[in-house]
């Protein structure tokens, strides 16, 4: 059993790389303090409840969103243009991320991912929290679950147990 | 394989756009293809056009997949359109529950060989089911 960050980790990889085409690699930049986000986050519930929170640097949007449109890198799209696909791209990464944590057993109901305006977005609250970042290209992605109470205490006793 | 005639029902712009492209490399023969944002305007071009395989996602505002499936199968002339429903799902109680209504499900993100599988595996039911 893969601890719940590197499950995180390895699900948003993976969807990154199937639907946009960017490939976790080394940055030689960090993130700067004046780098804009643009978030998207899918709230869900059923066997327990929560959310997952996917922003990405404002640097990395144009390429993420022509990626998966399968644009020329130079076509300019509109902000809703991004703000679909990142909502769509939040929505795929929780749909499998909930299936990897609890299972084929489980029921979730996913709401419509809720985008929010490119800035630096405020903390949220929240039962257990866990966080990853992956550099991609040319930008950074911060990918965050939260569950509730329950849900914590499910995943971290023994994940398996949600599915029995 | 006959020239299709596609509605793809997904209220994000962005998986219609990937679908559509995805239809194309998979080389399927799309005579037309059409789109709609959530079930009821979904319900709206099946009463206008002949559809041959409607693409549906589940998650959407105003009317959602299931409810558009429901629907469908009230009118004898959509009952039997093959639907194929694109979703990250990943119960597998509610999975089946849509496969035992003869409904075909792909799970995202997939690849376009394992889309084409699954658009010939629903055209080749539909095809069984009139002879």
């Amino acid at each position: 059993m893969l601890p719940i960050d590197e499950i995180l980790h390895e699900v948003a990889r993976d969807i990154f790389e199937a639907m946009a085409f960017v490939v976790e690699q080394p940055l030689s930049a960090g993130i700067r303090p004046e780098d804009n986000w643009l978030t998207a986050e899918v709230k869900f519930q059923g066997a327990f409840s929560g959310s997952l929170c996917l922003k990405v640097t404002e640097n990395l949007l144009p390429r993420l969103t022509n990626n998966m449109l399968g644009l020329d890198e130079g076509e300019r799209l509109s902000l809703g243009q991004h703000q679909d696909a990142l909502g769509e791209l939040a929505n795929v990464v929780c749909g499998n991320l909930l299936a990897r944590l609890a299972g084929p057993v489980p029921e979730f109901d996913l709401a419509a991912p809720e985008v929010e305006p490119i800035g630096n977005p405020e903390a949220r609250s929240g039962a257990m929290i866990r966080r990853v970042m992956l550099a991609l290209e040319n930008g950074w992605a911060d990918i965050t679950l939260r569950v509730d109470d329950y849900g914590a205490a499910l995943i971290q006793s023994d994940p398996q147990s949600i599915s029995q | 394989m006959m020239k299709l005639r596609v509605l793809l029902v997904d209220d994000s712009s962005t998986m219609r756009h990937i679908i559509q492209t995805i239809i194309e490399m998979s080389r399927l023969p799309v005579e037309k293809f059409m789109e709609a944002g959530n079930g009821q305007e979904g319900l709206a071009v099946l009463a206008a056009e002949k559809v041959d395989l409607v693409l549906l996602d589940l998650n959407m505002p105003v009317m959602g997949g299931l409810e558009m499936i429901e629907q469908m199968r009230k009118k004898p002339l959509l009952a039997k359109v093959p639907v194929i429903v694109i979703s990250t799902e990943s119960s597998q109680t509610r999975i089946d529950e849509i496969k035992a209504h003869g409904i075909h499900f792909i799970h995202k993100p997939f690849t376009p060989t394992r889309f084409r599988e699954i658009i010939e595996r629903a055209l080749e039911g539909e095809a069984h089911a009139a002879n």
